[in-house]
Formats: C-alpha cells, structure tokens, sequence
C-alpha cells in the first residue's frame, strides 16, 4: 500500500506543534464519504491501512467525525447520511460522546445570550496579532522618520557640497581668465621684448653674432702707430666701422671701402648716423669679413645733403690682420 | 501507557505475549505502548464502519492474534506492523460475517432529538460551564464561537470560515485548534461528572 498522501492534502500542524499532512477539501469529502458509506473498495482498502500505518491520517478521520457528530447535533444531516452516521452510534461510545458532547456545546453556548459575532470574539489571539501588528507599524513609523531625516540631512549635505563646487568652478573660471590674460601679456610683452631685441641687433650687429669692431677717428693717417687695426679670424663673419663725425646736418650718409692704392671693395648708401653717446655721433660701415683680407683700407665718407648733394668728409684709414 | 480499554484487551494475552508485542511495535516502551493504542483505535475504525456491531472486541481480538502469533511471524515480518494488523484484521472480519450474531442492532432512536431528563442534563451542563470557565479566555471564546452561531448549513460553514479568517488561519487549522479544545473539554467534564477531584480537576487550553 503507498503511504502517499491524498489529492488536496497539505501539511499543518496538530498536537501542539507536530507537523502533519492533513487533508484539505478532498481529503476531508474523502473521509466524510468513508464514514458514510460512500466509498468504493478499493478507496476502503486505502484508508483503512492508512489508519493503521499512520497515527496522523487517524487524527484527521477524527475530526471528521466530529464535523459529522456537529452536524448531526444541529439536524444539518438528513435523509440517508443520517442514517448510516446514526447505525454507528449505538457500537461507538467515542461517536455518541462526541454528539453528546456537542450537544451540550451548543446549548450552552446558545445560553450565552451575549451577542458574539462569530468572528467578533477577539479573542487573545487575534489581540495578539493586533499588538504585534500595532509594535511593526510603530517601529516602521520610527524608521520611516529616521530615514527621512537622514535623507533630509542627506540632500541638504549635498546641497552644500554643490553650492561650494560652483563657487569653486566659478573661482577657477576667473583664475582662468586672469591667466590667460597675463599670458596674453606676457605673450605681448615678449614679442615686443623680441621686436626690440632684433632691432638691437639690426642695429648694434648687423652682421651676425661675433662682430668685429673697429672706432675709426677721420684724418688719421695710415702710417701713424695709432693705426685701427682689426684682427680677422677664419670665423669672423663681419667687420663694423663705427666712423666718428664732428658735423651733422646731412640727410644720409654714403661710403666707400678700397684697399689702399686698389679696388673699392665695399659701397654703401642711406647710412644713418647714430648718436653713440652726448658728445659723439658716428656713421655705422658693416663689411663683410669675406671681403676684406690682410692689407691697410681706406674709407671715404661723403654727407647727402637735403637737396641730394653729396659732400667729401674726411676719411679713415683702418688694418686687417688675419690671425 | 496502555489505558483501561486496552487492559481488557489483555486478559486473552499473557503477559509474554503483551511484552513481546510492545517490543515489535516499537523499541520505547513509552512510544510502544502509545503506538498500541493508535492500532487499536485504528482497528475500531475499521470494523464499525465495515458495519460491525461489536468493533472494540473485535479490534482486541484482532490485537490478540497477533500478538499469539507473533512468536511465529515476527522475526521474519519485514515492515511496519499496521499492514499485518490489517490483514489479520480481514481474516475476523470475515469470521465475524459469518457468525450469525455479525447483524448490526437495530438502529436506536435519533440520538440527536432524544430529549433527556432535566436530572440527567443539569450535571452535564453545570460541569461543562465550569470546564469551559477555566479554559484560558482565548480557548473559550474560540469555541463559543465555533459551536455558537445557532444556523446550520451553509450559513454554519460561512461563519467558520468568518471566524477562521479572523484569527488568520487556515479552516482546517480551525477545525484543529477547535477538537484540542474540545479533547481539553471532554477530559474536564468527564472529571467533574465522574466526582472525582471535585475541586482539582484541570483543564489544558
């Protein structure tokens, strides 16, 4: 025989905790069809050896019986179903207890004129339930509040934090500009810087960046021991006159640099005169080193006046010496 | 325990056999003997409602073959004993249809409608209230509810499940709590009936 349990059955509990697999409505029409007669042999077969392998499926077949004892106490079991339960009662002291047993409920409670709504009795049971429930929803209550108050405390944190980074952002946005407008400065007053420094240059050396100079005084003969004399290596590019005048008054100046008793080998126009200091004032010749080779020059200075006259000025006489 | 109803079982056992029999059922001998008395209700089930007019002497007579054969059967039985309880339990009961004297008695009187005498009512009902006042108040009130409602039917099942649906449980888990009580109940009341512990009678929830 299987010890499975019926359709419907589910398990509960009974006898104070002991869980068991009770049956649900089939279970119990099942039953009620077994005490009443109404079941096939087979399903008699069935039953039967279950009530004598398991205690628990015997408790069942009990409160069955009791259902049936209540109803038929009530007069709710008629016609055939009332017969068979009654053709029980004289062979089972348990089944007439029951029904007598109900009896004596039910008068009893009938007596007990109180209104009693049937599910009204409120019972400890269910005044338990509703403490419970109460304590759950105040403790909830308590939570919810905590929590929004951390949330409140929360978002007001972090409107904070967003304040101070847009103050912040703003401040960087600022310094930015400031910066970029020093480097737009700095970027101006360099280019400036460098405008000057190649004027400098344009103007002090011309020629490149190891300029040889020589200060020539007009009139000085080339036989004298006070002779300029420029001493040329193979890396000096050029060589600058600095022709010293006494006059001014000329719009441009021209020159002309020949060896001595030979070739002119350098010409120049539109120089300018520079004012080297208060007292002096000079005519700037920059020749190219190339040209020049060892040997005594002569420099023939002439003044362009403001008609486009040119005028003799004195000359000068310098030396080349190659290292 | 075995209770009184099981001790006129034994008067057909030797004790030999009795202890044997418990040892089979179980090796507790608390557990054993409770694990009898399931048998033996069980049994009792069984032939009243195959019909049988006299179930309890049948079911103690079923307890009493077995337990006279064990000393044949039970080193080689393999399993629980309920299913050879069961088939010895087949064997009286075709025994017992076919003695005359199987035929059920004839039906008594609608035991539901009997009107008893007021001297046989009184003492019932004044130790039911009294049962039922020392029930805790939870118990009470649960199976007032239970048997209280005066309609029958489908008005009675609804209210059940009323009350079932207001103490949030299960209809069946009612009808549980509802027969512990009333097995409380019927413990008390035949206490007090009986006149035994007058005043010291107990009643569980």
């Amino acid at each position: 025989m299987s010890g499975s349990v019926p359709p419907g059955q589910a398990a509960e509990q009974l006898r104070g905790g002991a869980v068991i697999e009770t049956p649900q409505r089939d279970g119990e029409t099942l039953f009620r069809r077994y005490v009443l007669g109404q079941v096939s042999a087979e399903e008699r077969q069935r039953i039967e050896l279950r009530l004598l392998t398991e205690p628990d499926y015997l408790d069942q077949l009990v409160l069955t019986e009791e259902s049936l004892a209540d109803e038929y106490a009530r007069g709710d079991l008629q016609g055939a179903e009332k017969e068979k339960f009654e053709s029980y009662l004289p062979h089972s002291a348990e089944l007439r207890e029951d029904v007598e047993f109900t009896q004596a409920l039910h008068s009893y409670s009938a007596k007990q004129a109180t209104p009693r709504p049937a599910p009204s009795a409120p019972g400890v049971f269910a005044a338990r339930y509703r403490a419970v429930a109460q304590v759950v929803l105040a403790c909830a209550a308590v939570l919810l509040a905590a929590a929004s108050i951390l949330l409140f405390r929360e978002s007001v944190n972090l409107s904070e934090q967003v304040r101070r980074l847009e103050v912040q952002n703003s401040q960087a946005k600022h310094q930015a500009q400031e910066l970029a407008n020093q480097l737009e400065q700095t970027q101006s007053q360099v280019a400036k810087l460098e405008q000057d420094l190649a004027k400098l240059q344009d103007l002090s050396f011309p020629g490149g960046p190891d300029p040889v100079s020589l200060s020539l005084m007009a009139g000085v003969s080339r036989g004298a021991d006070r002779t300029a004399t420029a001493a040329l290596s193979s890396l000096t590019k050029q060589l600058r006159l600095d022709l010293m005048i006494n006059t001014d008054g000329y719009q441009s100046y021209q020159a002309t640099v020949q060896i001595v008793g030979g070739n002119i080998v350098w010409s120049g126009n539109d120089l300018e005169v520079h004012q080297t200091n208060r007292r002096r004032k000079s005519v700037y010749v920059t020749l190219p080193a190339a040209v020049l080779t060892r040997g005594d020059y002569l420099v023939k200075l002439q003044g362009v006046t403001p008609t486009g006259t040119p005028e003799k000025l004195p000359s000068y006489y310098f030396r080349v010496t190659r290292k | 325990m075995l209770d009184a109803s099981a001790a006129s079982s034994k008067k057909k056992l030797t004790l030999q056999n009795l202890d044997q029999l418990l040892e089979w059922l179980a090796p507790d001998r608390e557990r054993a003997g409770q694990r009898y008395e399931e048998i033996r209700r069980g049994l009792i089930r069984v032939f009243l409602y195959r019909g049988c007019a006299i179930p309890e002497e049948l079911a103690d007579e079923t307890i009493d073959r077995v337990a006279g054969k064990l000393s044949e059967v039970g080193g080689n039985y393999v399993g629980e004993p309920g299913p050879y309880f069961f088939g010895v339990a087949n064997n009286i009961y075709l025994e017992y249809l076919r003695r005359a004297s199987s035929r059920p008695a004839s039906l008594p009187a609608n035991l539901a409608e009997e009107k008893r005498s007021r001297e046989d009512t009184e003492p019932q009902h004044a130790c039911l209230e009294e049962c039922i006042q020392r029930l805790p108040q939870y118990s009470r009130e649960l199976i007032l509810a239970y048997y209280g409602h005066e309609k029958g039917g489908k008005d009675k099942i609804e209210e059940r499940k009323k009350l079932a649906l207001h103490n949030g449980i299960a209809g069946n888990r009612l009808r549980q709590k509802t027969h512990r009580i009333r097995v409380s109940l019927k413990k008390c009341l035949g206490q007090c009936l009986q006149g035994k512990q007058q005043n010291s009678f107990e009643v569980a929830p």
